[in-house]
């Protein structure tokens, strides 16, 4: 399939700035666009970018081009349509509610967040507040996990990494002391805890 | 102009759709049949093409004469690893022998000769590609195969490779409920949310889609390929052969021919019901007395019973709709529309089940066994057009949504995610990976597809070792990994050293599956293709079940 020359110019310009659009801009909407109007603009960008729009073009540039921005506008649509994380964004982007053209100032010369920066933020308050980055989130999650099996390897290993993250967190210290006392008792059962093996 | 096909490769049967001169139509085989059982009987050993061959309607009718020769319910058992429990659970149920391959995958042994599951599969599909091409009067060679939405990296691998070996160029592999969807919806410029209620032959799946005009985005899906039509028919098996062992027959049930007539009757009581309060089992001269006379089973059931014994069954189905919803961050009252699929929602039990669910009728007029294969044609048509640059503006998008996570193994026995589910595809994430080790060679790097944060209870899909690493100081050689999920819902994954540019591509070489030679080598021979008209003719007054 021949592709047109002036898709192939936007496709291409629109994917080497990716980094530098927000999810609004992205999406052709103004800054702070209310979420229906962001659900019909994500059904009209997907018609054009949806990489299945090009289905059969042999060229893996243009593929790949395309592809990326796709991503971006899905990324775009998971984040604005979900009105918590809508919100979230709207605020660290100085977008007030409902497009106005002063919200534009504050966000479009900055960076946007990203989608899961504010799930992980989300998700940390949700989650008791017992840590607050997302890293640290992480392994925190996977030591509940391991506390419920018993597998004060991993009780350690995982607060260890959580500790990483925030170094200063007094719980994660205090259950750090506590997981290698019970895993003292049971010393010496399990050998190897890693799972990939560097030969 | 040639047409591309689509094909819902069921369980118990298949349909084959076109879309000709702009209307879908569903082709039926010389007797008018519109699904085909999804059997293949082999007269004997491996043989060539059109000798012996028996597919659909007349492979089915042959299974009751000498079943021995039949397989059936393949596409429980594609993709899958021996150790999985349908592999049990097949092993109770199906005449054919299953064995492990040489790559984990499962083959079966049929008249001592091994043959892959994707092999099985490729018969079925060159069959239907044989009804196409004879309702079109020209070759065949593009075609939309639909799977269910839940299955994994592996099952969809084989299900392509079927594709291939069938002799034709998959153009997409699609979820089920989507294409249930997409033919539901198409054309009537809807806005609203829907749900794909899909309970087929051997798997269950549930997806809610926002219909945005010709715009189909599946939110959410959840599913249990362990679950389907199949499993309700298990139950009344059972319950015959309670019926059996109470009359001290146990040894009937060893026979291959017994097994295959109680599961009819099964299947039978089930459908009738849905009609009737209650209906007679009747076998007739299922085994013979010490005196060498012919005697028969007779049993009755309520409907009553039969619900009671299903409901942990039909209940399963909810559990997975509650968590369907919930990753779509909806409730039933959202949904505007039920979608039906499957020849197990005729059944009223479930009927009743999903009204009270949804709050709501299901939408009406909607063909059960045909409706997915309808959508698959749509897309098969949709992305055929685009690929010969033809301008269609009401052209219809799918955008559909990866079922499962993907991650890789890491620390301490986790998965560490990298794609979550439900993520809309095609997408991909890179990682970058260090050494850990002073002068480190290689990394290995295990991919897992499951929602467990322990490996446990992950599908290990499979792994691959990056090496040749530069002799450094750890920390300082660093890799970006990146794992991409395409349209198909298959994963790909591309290593790239950044200092030199380098990149490989490493299909994650399905640790249940063929290699691509393999799947070269079982290609059908293109000169014989769609012949299966020349195999030996039987009496075919049977027809398939739903």
């Amino acid at each position: 399939m021949e592709l047109e020359l002036r898709t192939r110019v936007e496709v291409e310009a629109i994917s080497s700035v990716l980094d530098e659009v927000d999810y609004y801009q992205i999406l052709k909407l103004k800054g702070g666009a209310p979420i229906p109007d962001v659900e019909k603009a994500y059904a009209a960008q997907s018609k054009v970018f949806h990489p299945d729009n090009y289905f059969g073009v042999r060229d893996a540039k243009f593929t790949r081009a395309v592809t990326s921005v796709f991503k971006k506008i899905n990324e775009s649509y998971q984040v604005l349509k979900d009105p918590e994380l809508k919100k979230m964004y709207d605020k660290k982007m100085g977008f007030r509610g409902g497009a106005g053209p002063d919200g534009q100032q504050g966000g479009r010369r900055r960076r946007g967040f990203n989608k899961a920066e504010l799930e992980a933020e989300k998700e940390a308050r949700e989650g008791g507040g017992i840590v607050s980055d997302k890293d640290a989130l992480k392994y925190w999650e996977l030591t509940e996990i391991a506390t419920m099996n018993k597998d004060w390897n991993g009780v350690v290993m995982n607060l260890q990494f959580a500790l990483n993250y925030e170094p200063e967190n007094p719980i994660l210290k205090e259950k750090l002391v506590e997981a290698k006392e019970a895993l003292a008792e049971k010393k010496g059962k399990e050998t190897n805890p890693y799972k990939i093996k560097i030969r | 102009m040639p047409y591309a096909i689509g094909i819902d490769l069921g369980t118990s049967n298949s349909v084959v759709s076109v879309v000709k001169d702009g209307v879908p139509t569903v082709i039926t085989d010389e007797k008018g049949n519109r699904t085909h059982p999804s059997v293949v009987w082999f007269a004997w050993g491996r043989q060539v093409e059109g000798d012996g061959i028996l597919v659909g309607a007349r492979a089915s009718h042959q299974l009751l004469l000498a079943p021995e020769g039949g397989v059936y319910s393949a596409k429980r058992l594609i993709g899958r690893t021996i150790d999985s429990i349908e592999v049990e659970k097949a092993r109770a149920a199906v005449p054919y022998e299953i064995l492990e391959g040489p790559h984990r995958d499962l083959r079966i042994r049929v008249h001592k000769q091994v043959y892959p599951l994707a092999e099985i599969s490729a018969h079925v599909l060159r069959y239907l590609r044989g009804l196409a091409e004879s309702f079109l009067g020209e070759p065949v060679d593009q075609v939309v195969i639909t799977v269910p939405a839940y299955f994994n990296d592996n099952q969809r691998q084989a299900t392509r490779d079927a594709g291939r070996i069938a002799g034709m160029e998959v153009l997409r592999i699609i979820n089920e409920p989507t294409a249930a969807a997409l033919a539901y919806g198409l054309g009537a410029q809807k806005d609203e949310y829907a749900a794909v209620y899909d309970l087929g032959g051997g798997t269950f799946d549930i997806s809610i889609l926002r219909i945005m005009g010709d715009v189909f985005e599946v939110v959410s899906t959840a599913g249990d390929t362990y679950l389907g039509g199949d499993d309700f028919d298990a139950v009344l098996v059972n319950y015959i052969t309670d019926r059996l062992n109470a009359e001290g027959k146990k040894a009937v049930q060893s026979s291959v021919g017994a097994r295959v007539r109680i599961k009819r009757a099964a299947e039978d009581a089930k459908k009738k019901l849905s009609f009737e309060e209650e209906t007679t089992i009747y076998i007739g001269a299922l085994y013979r007395n010490g005196k060498d006379e012919d005697q028969h089973l007779k049993t009755g059931i309520t409907r009553v019973q039969f619900n009671q014994m299903v409901f942990p069954l039909v209940k399963r189905t909810f559990e997975v709709c509650d968590e369907a919803l919930i990753a779509a961050k909806l409730e039933p009252a959202d949904i505007a529309s039920v979608v039906m699929v499957g020849g197990m929602t005729r059944s009223l039990i479930i009927q009743e089940a999903v009204d009270n669910y949804f709050g709501q009728s299901p939408v009406p007029g909607i063909n059960p066994d045909e409706i997915v294969s309808v959508g698959a044609a749509i897309q098969a048509d949709s992305l055929y057009g685009a690929m010969q640059g033809k301008a269609n503006p009401s052209r219809s998008l799918l955008i559909d949504v990866t079922p499962q996570s993907l991650g890789i193994a890491t620390a301490g026995g986790f998965v560490d995610r990298i794609i979550a589910r439900n993520t809309s595809i095609p997408t991909s994430e890179t990682k970058t990976f260090t050494t850990t080790w002073d002068d480190q060679q290689e990394v290995k790097i295990e991919v897992f597809q499951g929602e467990n944060r322990k490996i446990d209870g992950n599908q290990k899909l499979g792994e691959f070792i990056l090496e040749g690493l530069r002799a450094a100081p750890r920390g300082e050689v660093k890799l970006a990994v990146s794992f991409e999920i395409d349209a198909n819902g298959i994963v790909k994954v591309t290593a790239e050293d950044p200092e030199t540019q380098q990149s490989r591509s490493i299909r994650v070489e399905a640790s249940a599956g063929l290699t691509e030679a393999e799947v070269e080598a079982l290609r059908f021979d293109q000169d014989e293709e769609g012949d299966d008209s020349s195999a030996p003719s039987t009496d075919s007054s049977d027809q398939p079940g739903a």
